[in-house]
Parts: C-alpha cells; sequence; structure tokens
C-alpha cells in the first residue's frame, strides 16, 4: 500500500534557525567591516603619527641647520679680519635677534685655540680689554685650551662662563677635535652647560661648534686644518630651551617626545622628555622611535602618540560601522523571521483552501449524483402530470401527485444535506451583493402562494418605508427566508395568517415573520435551532421536514453578522425575527 | 397542444432547441416536453457532439449539462465561444452541480441563465424556454 505524505507546516524552529543563518551572515559581514574599519583606522592614525614625528623631527634639525649658519657666520667674521673685537662680536650676533627671531641658543660665542706657551699673553690681552678678572678656567697644564672669551647676548649666567676652558671637558672636546679635524659643524653629546654649573636643577645641554682656520693657510688633510686652527665659532644649547623655542606653546597634548643622546634608549642620555611622554607612553596606542644624525652626531626621537589626533569622527567610524550592522542585522533577521512565518501562514492557508475546495467539490458530485435519478423521476412524474401522454383520472392525478411530492422532499433533503455538510465545513462561501429586501421577500412570498392559498391561509406582507437595500448573498438568504416562511406555513392550522414584516431598525434590517400556528414550547426554543430537531406537535405528522431548516437559516444569518431570534406562545404562534447589518 | 395555452405553432417550429445531456431518460424527457411544446428540438450526449451540432444547425437555444463525458459544457462555452459569433444561440445551462466558481465561470463564457436541473419541472422548463425565446 502506498503512504501518502502529509504536507506538514514547518515548526516555527525551522523559520528560526533560517533567520538566524542569515543573521549570522550578516553578522559576518558586519564583523568584517568593523575589521576593515578598524584597520584603515589604525593605518590612518600610524600614518598620521609618521608624519606628526617626521614633521617635528624635521623641525628641529632644521632648527639647528639655521644655529648652524649663524655660527658659520661668526667663523665668516674671522675670515674677514683675524682680529674681531668683542664689541664687533656683539653688533654681529645682534644683527640676528637670536633671543626673538631663534628663541631657543643660549647664545653664541668664539673660543681661541692657545698652546700653553700663549696660555698668559692670551689672559693679559684679555684682561687688558676691559674684564680684569679674566682667568682661563679650570686651572692646571693642557696640551692645548680653547676658553671661551665672547658669548652674547652677554646677559644671564652667560658672562659667569668666560675663560671657561671647553677642552678641559672630554666630552665638549672630542667635539671640539671633530671640528677641527672635519673643518665642519660638530655637535657635543650630552652635558650640563657651564652657565647652570652649581644650580640645582642640572639641564640638559650640548654644544655645536665650527672650526675657525687662519687665512692663506691650506686645509686639506687633518694635520693641516690642526695647524691652521684660530679657534671656534660655538653656540650653547639647553635642550629644553631649545625645544621651547622651536615649537613654543604649540604643545601637542597627543604627542609625547623623549630624545636620547646617540642610538638606542640609553636612560642616562635622555636629552629631552616632554611633560606628558609618561603618561601617553603608558599606554602607547603607538610608539615612533626615529634616530637622525645631527653634525655628526646620533639622536634617537621616540614619540608616544595618542589616537587623539585623529578626529573623533573618524575614531568612531569602526563603533559606528560596527552598531548600525549589528541594527541592521537585526531588524533584518526579525523581518525575515516574519517574512517568513506569513508567508509559510498563507501557503498553510491556501493548502487549507485547496483541502476545503476539493471537499466542496466531492459534496456537489456527490449530490449531482444523488440529485439526478431524483430528477429523472421529477420530470416524467411531471410529464405525466401535466398531461404530456393523455388525461389521467382523478385517481391517477391524485397518486401520481403524491409520488411527485414525495420526490420534491427527497430532492429537498438531498439540497439541505449539502448546504448542512458545507455549512459544517465552514464552506458556505457568501457570495455578496446589493440585495433589496423588499423584493427578495415579495418574491419569497410570490413563490409560496400557491402552496398558501392550498391550506386557505392569509398572507400579508409590510414592506419597508424607504428601501431596505444590505449586502447579502442573495441565494442563501432566499433560503433562509423561504424556509421560514415555509415553516409559518406548514405549522399554522388551516384558515391561519402569516405575516412578514420588513423594517430599519438602529442600523440594522428586520425581517419578522409572524404565524398564528401551534406555537414553541419556551424550553425547546433553544433546541429548535439544531440540526436534525423536529419537535413533536398536532401539524407535525402531516407536514414533512428533515429538521434540517432551521439550523441552516440561523447559519446563513450568522454567517451575514446576523442573528436570528424566536417569540412564541403554544397554541397562539411564533415570531422568527431576523437583524441583518446594513453595511 | 397541451392545457396550457402556447404561443402559435407557426413561430415555434421555427425556434430550434439544442439539448446537451448525457444522461439518456433526462435527454429523452426534454425532447418529449419541447417537440410537444412545438419547438425542434436536438440532441447531443456531450459537449463534443453539441460543437458539431451546433455549428451545422445555428439552434436558437442550447439547454447544456454541465456535467458530461468526452467534453464538459464548461469545455463547451470554451470552444463554442457564443460571444465571438454572428449567430448567438441562447445559453441556458442547465445542471445539477451547484458550484458556484462554476456557475460564474459559465456566465462569464456567455451563458445566458442558470437553472438547477432538480428545481425545475417541465413545466417550469417551458416557461423559462419560452422566456428565454421570446
Amino acid at each position: 500500500m502506498r503512504k501518502r505524505t502529509l504536507n506538514r507546516r514547518p515548526s516555527v524552529s525551522v523559520y528560526v534557525i533560517a533567520s538566524l543563518v542569515v543573521g549570522l551572515a550578516f553578522l559576518g559581514v558586519t564583523l568584517l567591516l568593523w575589521q576593515n574599519a578598524s584597520q584603515t583606522l589604525q593605518q590612518q592614525f600610524r600614518t598620521s603619527a609618521q608624519q606628526m614625528s617626521d614633521n617635528s623631527t624635521d623641525a628641529i634639525t632644521k632648527r639647528l641647520a639655521t644655529y648652524e649658519e649663524i655660527m658659520r657666520g661668526g667663523a665668516g667674521l674671522f675670515k674677514a679680519s683675524e682680529d674681531v673685537t668683542r664689541h664687533e662680536w656683539k653688533e654681529f650676533i645682534d644683527t640676528y635677534d637670536v633671543e626673538n627671531r631663534y628663541p631657543g641658543a643660549q647664545g653664541f660665542g668664539y673660543a681661541p685655540y692657545i698652546k700653553p706657551a700663549d696660555l698668559a699673553a692670551h689672559e693679559a690681552q684679555i684682561q687688558a680689554e676691559g674684564l680684569p678678572s679674566y682667568t682661563v678656567f679650570p686651572a692646571g697644564e693642557r696640551p692645548i685650551y680653547t676658553p671661551i672669551v665672547y658669548l652674547e647676548p652677554s646677559t644671564g649666567s652667560n658672562p659667569k662662563v668666560l675663560g671657561f676652558d671647553m677642552s678641559s671637558e672630554s666630552t665638549r672636546r672630542a667635539a671640539l677635535f671633530l671640528a677641527r679635524d672635519t673643518g665642519q659643524t660638530s655637535m657635543s653629546g650630552k652635558v650640563i652647560l657651564a652657565q647652570d654649573t652649581g644650580q640645582k636643577t642640572h639641564e640638559a645641554g650640548f654644544l655645536m661648534f665650527f672650526p675657525v682656520y687662519r687665512n692663506d693657510t691650506p686645509i686639506s688633510t687633518p694635520a693641516e686644518r690642526s695647524a691652521a686652527l684660530m679657534g671656534f665659532s660655538y653656540a650653547p644649547f639647553r635642550v629644553s630651551n631649545l625645544l621651547n623655542g622651536i615649537f613654543g606653546d604649540k604643545n601637542d597634548p597627543n604627542v609625547g617626545l623623549k630624545i636620547y643622546d646617540g642610538a638606542g634608549r640609553n636612560e642616562n642620555a635622555v636629552m629631552f622628555e616632554s611633560s606628558d611622554f609618561k603618561t601617553l607612553d603608558a599606554h602607547p596606542p603607538i610608539a615612533i622611535t626615529t634616530q637622525r644624525q645631527i653634525n655628526h652626531h646620533t639622536w634617537t626621537f621616540v614619540y608616544a602618540v595618542s589616537p587623539n589626533i585623529i578626529s573623533a569622527r573618524d575614531r568612531q567610524r569602526p563603533l559606528a560601522t560596527l552598531i548600525s550592522g549589528l541594527v541592521f542585522t537585526v531588524i533584518l533577521t526579525a523581518f525575515l523571521f516574519q517574512l517568513l512565518v506569513s508567508r509559510a501562514r498563507s501557503l498553510a492557508y491556501s493548502k487549507q483552501q485547496e483541502v476545503q475546495e476539493a471537499k466542496d467539490e466531492l459534496l456537489s458530485l456527490a449530490s449531482h449524483q444523488l440529485r439526478t435519478p431524483a430528477t429523472g423521476v421529477k420530470q416524467y412524474l411531471g410529464m405525466l402530470l401535466e398531461g404530456y401522454a393523455g388525461k389521467l383520472s382523478p385517481e391517477q392525478n391524485n397518486m401520481l401527485s403524491k409520488a411527485y411530492t414525495s420526490n420534491e422532499r427527497q430532492l429537498e433533503i438531498i439540497n439541505q444535506i449539502l448546504y448542512v455538510a458545507r455549512a459544517d465545513s465552514g464552506r458556505i462561501l457568501l457570495h455578496k451583493q446589493e440585495v433589496d429586501l423588499n423584493s427578495l421577500v415579495v418574491q419569497v412570498i410570490n413563490e409560496q402562494t400557491g402552496t398558501i392559498k392550498s391550506r386557505k391561509q392569509k398572507i400579508t406582507c409590510k414592506k419597508s418605508r424607504g428601501k431596505l437595500i444590505i449586502m447579502a448573498d442573495k441565494q442563501y438568504l432566499h433560503m433562509a427566508i423561504d424556509n421560514l416562511i415555509n415553516n409559518a406555513s406548514k405549522y399554522t392550522h388551516s384558515g391561519g395568517r402569516i405575516i412578514v414584516a420588513l423594517k430599519k431598525v438602529k442600523g440594522e434590517a428586520m425581517i419578522s415573520i409572524q404565524d398564528t400556528g401551534v406555537g414553541i414550547n419556551p424550553q425547546d426554543a433553544a433546541q429548535i435551532f439544531e440540526k436534525f430537531t423536529r419537535l413533536d406537535n398536532e401539524l407535525s405528522t402531516q407536514v414533512g421536514g428533515s429538521g434540517i431548516g432551521l439550523y441552516l437559516c440561523q447559519q446563513i444569518v450568522e454567517l451575514h453578522g446576523g442573528r436570528i431570534i424566536l417569540e412564541s406562545k403554544i397554541g397562539k404562534g411564533s415570531i422568527f425575527t431576523i437583524y441583518l447589518p446594513i453595511e | 397542444m397541451t392545457k396550457q395555452g402556447a404561443p402559435s405553432p407557426v413561430k415555434k417550429s421555427k425556434q430550434k432547441v439544442l439539448i446537451v445531456e448525457d444522461e439518456q431518460l433526462l435527454n429523452d424527457a426534454y425532447k418529449i416536453v419541447l417537440q410537444k411544446e412545438g419547438y425542434t428540438a436536438l440532441s447531443a450526449f456531450d459537449g463534443q457532439e453539441a460543437l458539431e451540432i451546433a455549428e451545422n444547425e445555428k439552434p436558437n437555444l442550447i439547454l447544456l449539462d454541465l456535467r458530461m463525458p468526452v467534453m464538459s459544457g464548461l469545455e463547451f462555452l470554451e470552444n463554442f465561444n457564443v460571444t465571438e459569433r454572428k449567430h448567438q444561440p441562447k445559453i441556458l445551462v442547465f445542471s445539477n452541480m451547484d458550484i458556484q466558481g462554476d456557475i460564474d465561470k459559465a456566465y462569464a463564457l456567455g451563458a445566458t441563465k442558470y437553472i438547477l436541473k432538480a428545481w425545475a419541472s417541465p413545466k417550469e422548463l417551458i416557461r423559462i424556454v419560452h422566456d428565454l425565446l421570446k
């Protein structure tokens, strides 16, 4: 035997899973976009930080190059006239307006190169120039002396360093000899400036030297340069002042700088550390280390850069991408879930429709098959009764009439069973159209006039004042009214009276069918609308009935959104009232 | 001719009614009644046969059952295409099937009227035919 597979509706979990799969895919895409945005931001940050640090380092080296030019100018002054007076040197340096235009250098000075034999004469010469307390210090015998003789501007602690022999100290000496031997500018390692000796704070400093050679002397080789050396044009620097002079107040709180003397990060050789470097370096989103060779000397620049150098909008982009992606994913997933469920519902609904339609067709087919033979009987009996086969005797006519009536009842029952089956499966489909209730009632009455007259009953119709038009299925409504009038006639004695009245009552159409019949016991009133219910009364044996009519009546009225009400008194008659909404 | 007075036989004899009904018993019954009433009654037992007869005989009215073998009443209507014809017979759909969808379809295909076969006695049938051929 073949098994039939049933089309079951998938459970909600299937839709949940399907939606989640799509949701997860979108979540994946969101995460990818987020990651991409994060990487882009990192890249942007790195580039910005690199650019910023390069700019900063460039500014420092450029400024040092400017100072070098001034030093070279000083050297040039000695070239032009070997005998440069203190006043001339002051005038020369003053023209640069160093304090205002190039803040950062402590001053520009000159230190002659003096052999031990010439030391006494040198001291005497300077003393004679108006500096009576001038001596070269520190005291002691050394192979050569390079005492500071000029240093402008001669303000602050600058005058107190006059006479200081810079070659007496190894770091300075190394730089002095380098300048002497190369003929180029040299830069010293980290020193404490002579100006700061005896001060509480020892700020890091350094010096730059440029050699001054005697005119008309060969200086091609280190030995020749050493022999021709006259002295040094020089400049002392405090690193903090230098940087302050370069950057001034433009201190970026998002960038910390630490400068080391030499290559690498030797903590004993720290030249400078900005106030916020430690804080920024503690959480270094990025640290950039650059080494620069300046005048034969290496400095290591370390920049600690905060992500805040990127604008807040740019920084928030990855998060914004993530959040909007998540929101979109959630909305999409929910929407998809909704869509799937409603689609499944509509599919299930149409499937149900199909099943119902198939059922309906089967019912129609069954009733068709039942009706056809009865229709044959009806036709042939009808032909006999109507004289198509010759005149009938009264007795023949009477018998055939009974057979005809019986066949009619059978047809009616087939019909009613069909409608009951349809009503039970909720398959009474209303085809609503505008229905004029007055005309419909008149039509039903006209159709039954013959039967009613044969029972010697009187029927009257009280139409409503105006037109009473509602949206209804004419065929079904006809069936319901027909049934009620038919019942009224059936359960009323010969000579009785039937009154049909129509009225518009509070937005509803009212149709009442009143008779002077046998009436209905109040306790039976409830079950009278039930299927296959027939009440016993004095007329029930004389008239036929299937017990379906009132059930169908109520079904039809309720399908139209209306109600049917029964009032009755045993022996006095009944009133069935239908109320239908006027749309 | 019958107990109910009828229009003149001369006029009626010109009117042709094609009965399309697969049930022999019913086909015969309608034929008897219609002939007795003075119509020229033709019989077909399915839609296919009806198409041929309708084409040749050009009836004034077609009494059309819906449920038939070979070709159903609805298929007949689709093929016959009455609304496009020069000669347009009245079409009385006369069936014991009462699926509303089929009835609507029949009207859409050019049917003039639908009657549930079981409700029409010979007398009622004749009244309707008279009305349609007035």
